[in-house]
């Protein structure tokens, strides 16, 4: 639910940016979208960072759920997918593996055999209650069963963490909790750990960043699509030296639900506009990313999504879709191929970047 | 094994069928008998009504659709006994999700009385009433957490069986 009417902001612009060495990296709905578009522009890709993130097409595990596909996508997000009962009743990685091999045939996604040569991170806390440390375990070995080696799979699944991606700021909430803005204390960057291990070793961050974080107007990459559940605005970090035509690489970051820059949360069903969440702008601006980008010339993207619960689409939290609320036609739904309405966006706004 | 698998399903069949038979009958005393009253034009109230009626079919009948699975399963020569320890553990998940709601009830209490039994500064009418307004709040919203929490268990049961049924019947 957006609580402002923008005035003007400029297109995305195009820089020095070699697209063969992105990446990306998201928390919770933006870790299941982070493994979505990995898999649907792979080719593109050199690795992915997943957060709390449960594997490719999930939603879709158990379609006898309900009789009304869309209802049946979102019990599978809800009970499968995020919180099942017991590890058993996690999504099956082999079967879903087969599912992205069916997919890449069918011309919908990359070849997954591009994942082979990739770098991955893998992260769940111990004390995540939102996505069950079971699921995320489902997500390695999901990766594991197409191809990418085990060393090229930094799996963490010890550190009592909720759900969150982790920070060393101060004022950022207790490691363990989970919590909005989920984004939690633990002492070290895990924007960087992410950055390091797709990349290799990296120059630290720096203490005071040169650039600039720019608004850009992302409409135009979804053509203004109510369906899209996507904001006015989006963001990307460009460091000084890559403004002024030096070349660099692009990482894309995801926020997960409840953390886009104009997310109102909503209370008896209505959104509370008076008493709007006061962390919208954190996700691009506090968790690091930006820091690591200036040393090293990285383009930091941030797509933005929008809450929206009305007939079109039923997204209130501002979650990215992975269960299918954008689809035109659930019974057949289209959130995870290269033609889905956000995927197709965001790597717009990639190819932008890249001056294509 | 296989006989308590059995009755275990036949057991939930037949209360699921009942559930459905209440239902329908609740539903049917709620509409207007047929020339009792004129056609009225489909209201909000109708609508909500209509949205309960279809997602509580929908789970009963996902519920009746696991028993017949299970039943079917159980009705095979050779059993996987993974299931019956996979049931085992659904229970036990369910009985800690039970107690974790049960404390998160008794401690939504505690926080009410503690907050009602402090003696706040007051100093005119309307922040009283606010303030008595909230504790009234406060509680309503505890129950309605702990209401949705239920439901959200009934149908994490529910997709848990069927999801783990479904797989077994495929392998």
């Amino acid at each position: 639910m957006s609580n402002e009417k923008s005035s003007v902001a400029p297109p995305l612009g195009a820089f020095n940016a070699d697209l063969s060495q992105s990446s990306v990296s998201g928390l919770s709905s933006g870790a299941f979208m982070t493994v979505q578009l990995h898999l649907a522009h792979s080719a593109t890709f050199v690795g992915a960072g997943i957060i709390a993130g449960g594997p490719f097409r999930c939603a879709e595990s158990y379609r006898a759920a309900a009789a009304i596909a869309e209802d049946a996508l979102t019990l599978n997000a809800l009970y499968v997918c995020m919180n099942p009962l017991i590890p058993q009743a996690a999504p099956n990685p082999a079967k879903l593996a087969e599912v992205a091999r069916e997919t890449a045939t069918q011309g919908l996604i990359d070849a997954v055999e591009n994942l082979a040569g990739q770098r991955v991170y893998i992260f769940t806390g111990t004390e995540d209650k939102v996505v069950d440390s079971s699921v995320v375990d489902t997500t390695r070995r999901f990766y594991e069963m197409l191809g990418v080696a085990p060393a090229a799979i930094h799996y963490e699944n010890t550190l009592p963490a909720g759900h969150s991606i982790i920070t060393d700021n101060p004022e950022d909430n207790p490691l363990g909790v989970n919590r909005p803005p989920y984004i939690n204390q633990g002492g070290f960057m895990q924007s960087r750990v992410i950055l390091e291990h797709i990349y290799g070793p990296l120059k630290p961050p720096v203490e005071r960043t040169t650039g600039r974080v720019l608004r850009f107007d992302q409409r135009e990459f979804f053509a203004g699509n109510p369906r899209a559940s996507m904001s006015e605005f989006a963001y990307a970090y460009v460091p000084r030296a890559v403004e002024e035509g030096a070349p660099c690489r692009v990482h894309v970051a995801l926020h997960g639900c409840k953390q886009g820059y104009n997310y109102v949360n909503f209370v008896n069903g209505q959104p509370d506009l008076e008493n709007c969440p006061p962390y919208g702008n954190r996700y691009f601006t506090t968790t690091g990313y930006n820091e690591m980008a200036d040393a090293n010339n990285l383009i930091i993207l941030y797509p933005q999504a929008e809450g929206t619960d009305n007939a079109v689409s039923q997204n209130p939290e501002g979650c990215w879709d992975w269960w299918g609320y954008t689809a035109e036609d659930p019974r057949s739904p289209d959130y995870y191929s290269k033609q889905a309405i956000q995927i197709q966006a965001i790597h717009g706004m990639l190819q932008r970047l890249g001056g294509q | 094994m296989n006989t308590a698998l059995s009755t275990l399903a036949e057991d939930a069949l037949r209360q699921m069928q009942q559930l459905h038979q209440a239902h329908v009958r609740l539903l049917t005393s709620l509409a207007p008998a047929p020339g009792t009253l004129p056609a009225l034009p489909s209201s909000p109230q109708f609508g909500h009504l209509g949205q309960w009626q279809e997602l509580i079919t929908q789970s009963v009948t996902r519920q009746m659709q696991s028993c017949q699975a299970m039943m079917r399963l159980a009705a095979q020569p050779r059993l996987d006994a993974s299931l019956f320890t996979e049931s085992l553990a659904i229970q036990a998940a369910v009985m800690q999700r039970l107690a974790t709601q049960q404390a998160q009830w008794l401690e939504g209490l505690q926080a009410i009385a503690t907050e009602a039994a402090s003696v706040k500064k007051v100093n005119t009418l309307s922040k009283l009433m606010d303030q008595e307004s909230d504790l009234y709040a406060r509680f309503n919203a505890l129950l309605a957490s702990q209401a949705t929490a239920t439901m959200e268990l009934i149908e994490s049961v529910q997709i848990s069986v069927g999801y783990l049924v479904a797989q077994k019947e495929e392998e």
